[in-house]
C-alpha cells in the first residue's frame, strides 16, 4: 500500500509531531506510515483523509 | 480507553488488595500468600507513582493518553503477545522433549499439561473475544 502522507504534508510545511498531534497518534506512526512499513486503519485513513481534505483514494493507493 | 485517574483508581484497588493478602500471609504463616501479596502491593506502588509523575505535567499526561489509544501500538502490542504465546509453546515442548529424554518424567508430564492448559486458554480467549467482534 504507497501513501502520500509524506507528500502531503510537506506541501502544508508541517512537521510530523504536528501531523500526528492532528489525528491523535504518535509520531513513530506518522513516520512508519510514510516509510510504507504499516498500513493505517480505515479510522486514521479518515482521519487524515478529513485533515488533508482529500479522498482517501487521494492519499492511499493500492499495490499492483 | 481508561483515563489516568481510572487506571489510578484500579492500582489503588489492587494496592489495597496486596496489603490484605500480606497482612493475612504473615498472621497465618502462609508465605505464598505473603508473596503475593508483596509483588501485588509493589506493583501498584510502581504504577501509582508513574501516573503521579504523569499528573504533574499535562504534556506528558497526553503524551502517555496518545500512546496508550495509538493504533500502531495497540497492533504491535497484539502481534508481541501473539509471538509471545507462540515461543512460549515452542519453549514448553522443546522442554516436555528435554524432561522425558533426561528420565524427568514428573517433571515432563508437569510441563505439558502447562502448555496445554496456555494453548486451551488461547482458544478459549479467541473463542470469547471472536464472539465481541
Amino acid at each position: 500500500m504507497k501513501n502520500r502522507i509524506e507528500e502531503l504534508r510537506k506541501e502544508r510545511r508541517l512537521t510530523q509531531q504536528e501531523l500526528a498531534d492532528a489525528v491523535g497518534v504518535t509520531r513513530q506512526t506518522i513516520i512508519s506510515l510514510e516509510r510504507g512499513k504499516y498500513i493505517a486503519s480505515l479510522t486514521l485513513a479518515f482521519k487524515l483523509s478529513h485533515y488533508f481534505g482529500k479522498t482517501i483514494e487521494d492519499i492511499f493507493e493500492e499495490d499492483e | 480507553m481508561k483515563t489516568l485517574k481510572e487506571k489510578m483508581f484500579y492500582f489503588l484497588i489492587i494496592f489495597v488488595t496486596g496489603i490484605i493478602m500480606l497482612i493475612a500471609g504473615r498472621l497465618n504463616g502462609n508465605d505464598f500468600l505473603f508473596g503475593i501479596g508483596i509483588g501485588l502491593a509493589a506493583v501498584s506502588v510502581a504504577k501509582m507513582i508513574q501516573y503521579a509523575v504523569l499528573f504533574k505535567t499535562k504534556d506528558a499526561a497526553r503524551d502517555y493518553m496518545v500512546a496508550s489509544c495509538d493504533e500502531r501500538n495497540l497492533f504491535i502490542a497484539g502481534r508481541a503477545s501473539k509471538l509471545t504465546i507462540q515461543i512460549t509453546s515452542l519453549a514448553g515442548l522443546a522442554a516436555v522433549i528435554a524432561f522425558g529424554a533426561a528420565g524427568y518424567e514428573d517433571y515432563s508430564i508437569l510441563t505439558a499439561v502447562i502448555v496445554c492448559f496456555i494453548s486451551v486458554l488461547y482458544l478459549a480467549v479467541y473463542f470469547v473475544v471472536s464472539r465481541k467482534y
